[in-house]
């Protein structure tokens, strides 16, 4: 993979580096100390680490080394590939220093240093992050598999509204549901929709995996240019996403890069999209099923739908509304102990880090959805794949069904006609 | 007499290689005499095998390489056996080992001395097609690799001899006369193809574009005259339209010879298959009478001929063969179905020849004091297929009859077996241990590497600056040694390195020279004698992969060999000694099926004094040879089965045990357990053993055609042999119809059964035999009596027995009407016939159990094949055994046989068996895959992925600060991995190593190959 990355460099090199140098300065700060000056060491951070309850990892002390000088020392020990980026230091963090940003950075640092090591730790052989990689390459043409798509949702390669699939078909092949979000997602938008929805043969990575895992940002700044490009071509205006990373990503780090973005493209989540829909009055819920069991589920928010949005983002509540609101129709939300900001994270981030100590995390998230339901509803494909990974070792896990909330609603949600009323029951 | 533990196998075909392998392997010393340069036989010829297409020489050549390196065995190569004296276990041989006029021990196989000789010869390896030098190796992958002179061609003009580095060429060396005293005598002289040249209707050897199939299948190979290019003779062009042939020199009672040569109309259909695929614009026509492909997944491979390959087959045997002497094209006349005369041009026509008789069998039984029998093939008994007449004597292979290369191979391991049993006192007799020192410690030293790089002659040398190489080698990092050697493989360089390792001290050694396939056994144990741990080797071929393949780029040529080298050294500094562990066997044997497989097996295997344990699943033994009477033969197999079962009650080393059901198995070769439940009172039982045996049969297919349990007057093949051998019923019936292939070679069992044929025509002879009046009909697809069996087929025809030919989409019809039993047949060449018979028989076949073999395979890890037989680890060279170790396969479990078959594929078995049973422990290789716990999430992706069951999760407890819970962790046992990588590709978290090709070892090399100089 090495040499992959070599091409890469010296790719790089022609880019006009001003240009370049222009957009990184957007995402990158070299001096550290400038981001963490405001700490005054209280330590609330390495109290509330979750990587820490597993192994040796305290985020209090990274800062105070870096403070006191001792930068390159962290940077060579490569500690900071072992952060799980899950935010939960933030919430917690009364000066508001963004430990993962900082991890972010430093990731870079160490790539620039050459490091030699980080593709052996990323999970499933690297093969994912590379093929986000690959799409930048001017000869490679990008054929995306379309045979996931249901027979009856009508799609087109031009148009306003665009459902942003992601990564799920390339998932599919070594994850063999994945593709049942994708289909679920789809189907729920068409209903919704009078015209076609787009679904683009073309789409590429929106970056991610790279800005945040690897560090890779001029691959980084290669995919949100060419995305841009791809969305303006395409006509599109109004971006629907099921990925809770893929929103992240479109909401805040392309923002950085480009300021104009959300007043090109409204991005917009399927728990948004649908809640939208539902407060205007276009679906309501139905249970198909005749019995009348009462299903106890719970919900597990994935970190880039809590602690990775701004303090005002709605998606949290929403998604609550939505789930309390399904009581109606013999559906019972309960919360697992940790839930919102404070919610247990799925041990791995961006192929980085998958190890039997994360496994000991998602562990101890499906004991917590144990004890209050029989079904797991999840927003992030990437969360639902690894903790299902951990469902199938565990016996006494098997009561319990993960599921993404499109999986979950696209047999729940009614089509109201625009003849017809809502009726509440 | 004193038996002496060392056997002469004669022939180094397939079989004979095979038969050697085997005994070297159960500790016996093996001379292996072949009559030509090389071993390899017919096989190294051929392009590619059915049914799965392997390149021949690409799975043949491993065996060679094997035999060629076997400390226990000695090839004799241009020998011919004179004589041979003695009683069985202690014989005295004498054999002539002819003249090479070069020292085989000296020549190094480089060849330079075939691109100088003047003179060219004609290259019988390639058919006759093709021209070679005089001084000449068979083939490149020849085992022995040395050169011999054709003596009647060269001149002795001395260039040779002059450019032999290696001084092995000596024009005055004179034949040998060898004598060896051995315990036994395999025959495996093979066979010969049929020349056609007496067929003068077909005018080979007259007509240009006439050619036989061997040469065909040279023309197919890559390594062939053309370069795999198919063309014609004639002019060079590529043939499109080309006519296969079948039954030249087969079924030809006119030529004396009655037999069918078995395999011939499959290799046709491959051959038509990869012409097809070489040049998609050939059109292949086969020309045919039965097609009999009776073989594991032959059926199928026929099906896909027609179906993918538009192969199309004509169901008529072609008189005679005229030439346009314009255009040298072929013309053929012949009928159609609506009885129209036709004739076809083709552009080349192929004479699909059979087997014959070996020109030697008739003067090597004499002197052998063999009997042959009536074909001139060696004789043998029904129930003792690999056994001569002359005791202490076995046959294995095409000299018995004519055969494929599985069931060769698998008469190869039985002739083994027989002589295990004869011979077992003496196993172990002479072949020594060598004592090797004690190991050095060099975990904790720098590495010093010495680096030995070969000239091989010039063959290396000549295009590779080799001294500019060693001086670039000695400048590289941690090379402490380096230096050239003419021929580093010679046994003196050998002294030479280790006293370079000991002056130097080192403690890593490089060799690049030619290929660690044929050559790192050689070095690593050299290095193992100066206690240096054989792992701390590294071998970089800048022969293959430098002076041969860049031969007029001797600058380009000597830079790789730097780069290659610069790669290997990066990679000798990460090397670390690999320890091999010893497992114990436990030395009793489990055998699974109390039929006459499982008993043969257990009796082999009891007979050289190992336990075992016989595990039958009904109340009595025999299986289903307790409903068959006789052989086609006329063999009384009552009497034989009443013996056997006779000679397994009676001795004290087998345990029966009937009623009994396999719970489970676990472990590993040499330790398996199997927990048994027995017996009327269901006892349970916890049996310790180091191998099994799978002979778990097949059996009679229960048809749900043809009102079959309706009627009465309507039964499978058993029953009316069971009522002509114990009741008179058939003197008072007028007139009978069998039908064939009821579940056979249809949807839901698309293979052919093997033995119907035979029982039908058995049964059909008995009943004559019987009632000379009665009225037989047989209505069949394809009449399927392979080999000797043709001979009744025929003697069926002449005693009135009625053969009417159906078409698979048209089956024979049933009608009762007033209890009249009605068959209504739409017969090829004869149209609608109606038949009224007082009995219909119905030839059904054989099924596997499929639950029962289900739960088995399941149980064993080991796989099923579409039809749920067992599948073998490889359909063509390895028909005994499983992929995982310690299990094997015999009898109808592995495919619908009889029962000559199904003895001597048990004897095998045993003989694979015997290899585990007789070592007392099993060394493991070095080079195994290994877990990194810590990062192993236990997702049990490596188990899916691994051929050889190496790999059981294990469950671990693991504490952390807030949580404590078991995780599964993948364990690789050592003994069953074979270092193949499979794994270590598959795990998702880069935590399976493969010792000395992990991260370490390979970056290092991907490093040092991207360092510019």
């Amino acid at each position: 993979m090495n040499f992959i990355v070599e091409i890469e460099r010296s790719k790089k090199a022609k880019l006009e580096a001003d240009e370049f140098n222009s957009y990184l300065r957007k995402i990158y700060e070299p001096d550290l100390t400038s981001l963490l000056k405001k700490c005054y060491q209280c330590a609330r951070c390495s109290g509330v680490c979750q990587i820490s309850k597993v192994q040796k990892f305290t985020p209090s002390r990274i800062i105070q080394m870096i403070l006191e000088g001792f930068e390159d020392e962290i940077i060579d020990s490569q500690v900071l590939w072992d952060c799980l980026m899950c935010n939960s230091c933030l919430q917690h963090c009364p000066k508001d220093i963004n430990f993962a940003d900082i991890v972010r950075i430093a990731r870079y640092k160490m790539r620039l240093k050459d490091i030699q090591n980080l593709d052996r730790s990323i999970a499933h052989k690297g093969i994912y992050p590379l093929m986000s990689e690959l799409m930048i390459q001017k000869n490679i043409k990008i054929e995306r598999p379309l045979d996931w798509i249901p027979k009856d949702c009508k799609i087109s390669e031009q148009g306003n509204i665009l459902y942003y699939v992601g990564c799920l078909p390339f998932f599919n092949y070594e994850f063999q549901d994945s593709n049942s979000i994708a289909e679920s997602t789809l189907k729920i938008i068409c209903q919704l929709e009078k015209d076609p929805v787009v679904i683009l043969k073309d789409e590429i990575c929106c970056g991610h995996d790279l800005y945040w895992g690897q560090a890779k940002f001029e691959v980084f700044i290669e995919l949100a240019k060419k995305n841009i490009s791809i969305f303006e071509k395409a006509g599109i205006t109004s971006i629907i996403t099921a990925c809770a990373e893929c929103y992240r990503t479109f909401k805040i780090d392309y923002l950085n890069l480009f300021e104009d973005f959300n007043k090109k493209f409204e991005v917009k989540h399927i728990i948004e999209y649908i809640f939208d829909k539902w407060k205007q009055g276009k679906v309501q819920f139905k249970n198909p099923n005749e019995s009348n069991d009462v299903i106890p589920f719970t919900y597990h928010d994935p970190c880039r739908l809590s602690r990775f949005l701004p303090k005002d983002n709605k998606i949290i509540e929403e998604v609550r509304e939505i789930f309390k609101h399904l009581k109606t129709i013999g559906y019972d939300f309960k919360e697992m102990e940790h839930n919102k900001e404070n919610s247990y994270c799925c041990g791995v981030n961006s192929w980085m880090n998958c190890n039997e100590k994360s496994k000991a995390l998602r562990y101890k998230r499906l004991l917590e959805a144990k004890a209050v339901g029989t079904k797991m509803i999840t927003s992030c494909p990437k969360c639902r794949m690894h903790l299902k990974c951990l469902k199938k070792d565990y016996e006494d896990f098997s009561s319990i069904e993960i599921l993404d909330f499109s999986e979950f609603l696209v047999d729940l949600i009614k089509i109201i006609e625009p003849n017809q009323t809502v009726e509440e029951k | 007499m004193e038996k002496i533990g060392a056997i002469l196998v004669i022939g180094g075909g397939i079989a004979g290689i095979q038969t050697a392998i085997d005994l070297a392997d159960s500790g016996y010393k093996v001379y292996l005499a072949e009559s030509t340069t090389s071993i390899g036989g017919v096989m190294s010829q051929l392009d590619k095998t059915f049914p799965t297409n392997d390149c021949a020489i690409c799975i043949l050549a491993p065996k060679l390489v094997q035999t060629g390196r076997h400390e226990n065995i000695d090839i004799l190569i241009n020998s011919s056996i004179e004589k041979i004296e003695g009683t069985p276990g202690n014989f005295n041989v004498d054999l002539t080992q002819r003249t090479l006029l070069l020292d085989h021990n000296k020549c190094t196989g480089c060849g330079l001395c075939a691109q100088e000789c003047p003179i060219e010869a004609i290259d019988f390896f390639n058919e006759k097609l093709s021209n070679i030098a005089a001084i000449s190796v068979k083939f490149p992958q020849a085992v022995p690799l040395v050169f011999s002179i054709n003596k009647e061609k060269c001149i002795g003009c001395g260039i040779c001899k002059g450019i032999c580095k290696a001084k092995a060429i000596d024009y005055e060396l004179q034949n040998e006369l060898i004598s060896l005293n051995v315990g036994a005598v395999v025959l495996a002289i093979g066979f010969d193809e049929y020349d056609p040249t007496p067929l003068t209707q077909f005018g080979y050897g007259k007509h240009l574009n006439v050619i036989t199939s061997i040469e065909f299948e040279r023309i197919l190979s890559a390594s062939g005259p053309h370069s795999g290019l198919i063309i014609r003779p004639s002019d060079g062009i590529i043939p499109k339209k080309i006519a296969f042939l079948h039954c030249i020199g087969s079924r030809d009672r006119k030529h004396r010879i009655e037999y069918c040569s078995s395999v011939c109309c499959m290799y046709t259909a491959k051959e038509a298959v990869i012409a097809k695929e070489h040049m998609n614009i050939i059109e292949p026509t086969i020309f045919t009478m039965d097609v009999r492909a009776y073989g594991k997944d032959f059926d199928k491979y026929i099906e896909r001929a027609k179906d993918e390959y538009g192969v199309r087959y004509i169901r008529r045997r072609i008189s005679s063969i005229k030439e346009i002497p314009e255009s040298k094209d072929l013309k053929v006349y012949y009928e159609t179905g609506n009885g129209k005369i036709i004739e076809e041009i083709f552009n080349l026509v192929v004479l699909s020849v059979g087997m014959q008789p070996n020109h030697k069998a008739k003067e090597l039984a004499r002197k052998l004091n063999i009997q042959l029998n009536e074909y001139g093939f060696c004789k043998t008994e029904t129930f003792a297929p690999v056994e001569t007449s002359r005791p202490g004597f076995y046959v294995c292979g095409a000299f018995a009859a004519p055969k494929d290369i599985p069931e060769t191979v698998i008469e190869a391991s039985a002739a083994a077996g027989c002589v295990n049993v004869l011979l077992s006192e003496a196993r172990n007799k002479l072949v020594s241990k060598k004592e090797l020192p004690v190991e050095l410690d060099v975990s904790n030293q720098p590495p010093r590497i010495g680096v030995f790089i070969c000239h091989c002659g010039i063959n290396i040398g000549g295009v590779v600056n080799v001294p500019s190489v060693v001086e670039y080698v000695k400048t590289l990092p941690d090379v402490v040694y380096a230096e050239d050697n003419l021929y580093t493989c010679s046994a003196d360089t050998q002294t030479n390195i280790k006293e370079k390792i000991e002056k130097n001290q080192l403690n890593r050694v490089i060799v690049a020279s030619c290929t660690p396939r044929t050559h790192e056994p050689l070095f690593q144990a050299t290095i193992r004698e100066v206690g240096l741990n054989k792992y701390l080797f590294e071998m970089v071929n800048i022969r293959d992969q430098c002076s041969w393949v860049h031969m007029h780029e001797p600058e380009e040529a000597t830079a790789k060999a730097k780069d290659l080298l610069r790669m290997s050294v990066a990679k000798a500094s990460q090397l670390i000694p690999l320890q091999e562990q010893e497992i114990t066997v436990i030395n009793k044997g489990l055998i699974i099926g109390g039929g006459v497989s499982g008993m043969s097996a257990a009796l082999n295997l009891a007979s050289q004094g190992f336990e075992v344990f016989l595990i039958e699943k009904e109340e009595i033994l025999g299986g289903f040879a307790n409903k068959i009477y006789r052989t086609l033969e006329n063999d009384d197999i009552q009497e034989y089965l009443k013996d056997l079962i006779k000679n397994i009650e009676n001795n004290q080393l087998i345990q029966v045990f009937k009623k009994a059901k396999i719970n489970s198995i676990s472990g590993y070769i040499g330790n398996f357990t199997t927990n048994v439940t027995y017996g009327n009172n269901n006892k349970n039982v916890d049996l310790e053993h180091g191998i099994i045996i799978v002979a778990t049969g097949a059996k009679e297919y229960q048809p749900k055609e043809y009102n079959y349990g309706k009627d009465q007057r309507i039964i499978p093949q058993t029953e009316f042999e069971n009522i002509l051998f114990t009741t008179d019923k058939v003197k008072t019936l007028n007139s009978i119809v069998m039908i064939q292939c009821v579940g056979s070679r249809n949807e839901e069992h698309p293979y052919c059964s093997r033995v119907c044929c035979s029982e039908a025509i058995k049964n059909a002879l008995k009943a004559k035999e019987i009632n000379p009046n009665i009225e037989i009909m047989i209505l069949y697809r394809d009449i399927r009596t392979y080999g000797f069996k043709e001979k009744y087929y025929n003697l069926a025809r002449e005693n009135r027995v009625i053969f009417i030919r159906f078409d698979e989409k048209n089956p024979p019809e049933l009608n009762i009407k007033n209890k009249n039993l009605k068959i209504l047949i739409n017969a090829q060449d004869l149209g609608e016939l109606e038949i009224n018979p007082d009995l219909i028989v119905l030839s059904t076949g054989l099924v596997a159990p499929i639950k029962e073999n289900e739960d088995l395979a399941k149980m064993l890890k080991v796989p099923l094949n579409e039809d749920k037989f067992f599948l073998e680890a490889h359909v063509k060279l390895r028909p005994i055994d499983f992929a995982t170790d310690g299990i094997y396969l015999c009898g109808c479990a592995h495919s619908p046989k009889d029962l000559r078959e199904s003895i001597a594929q048990s004897n095998g078995a045993a003989a694979q068996a015997v290899k585990i049973l007789s070592a007392e422990k099993i060394v493991t290789s070095g080079l195994v895959a290994t877990v990194i716990e810590e990062n192993c999430i236990g997702c049990g992706s490596c188990l899916e992925v691994c051929q050889f069951n190496a790999i059981e999760l294990i469950k671990t407890e693991r504490t952390f600060e807030d949580i404590t819970m078991t995780i599964k962790k993948s364990h690789v046992n050592p003994a069953l991995c074979k270092g193949c990588g499979t794994c270590g590709v598959q795990c998702p978290n880069s935590t399976i190593i493969i010792k000395h090709f992990g991260f370490e070892q390979i970056n290092a090399m991907i490093s040092a190959l991207l360092v510019q100089d």
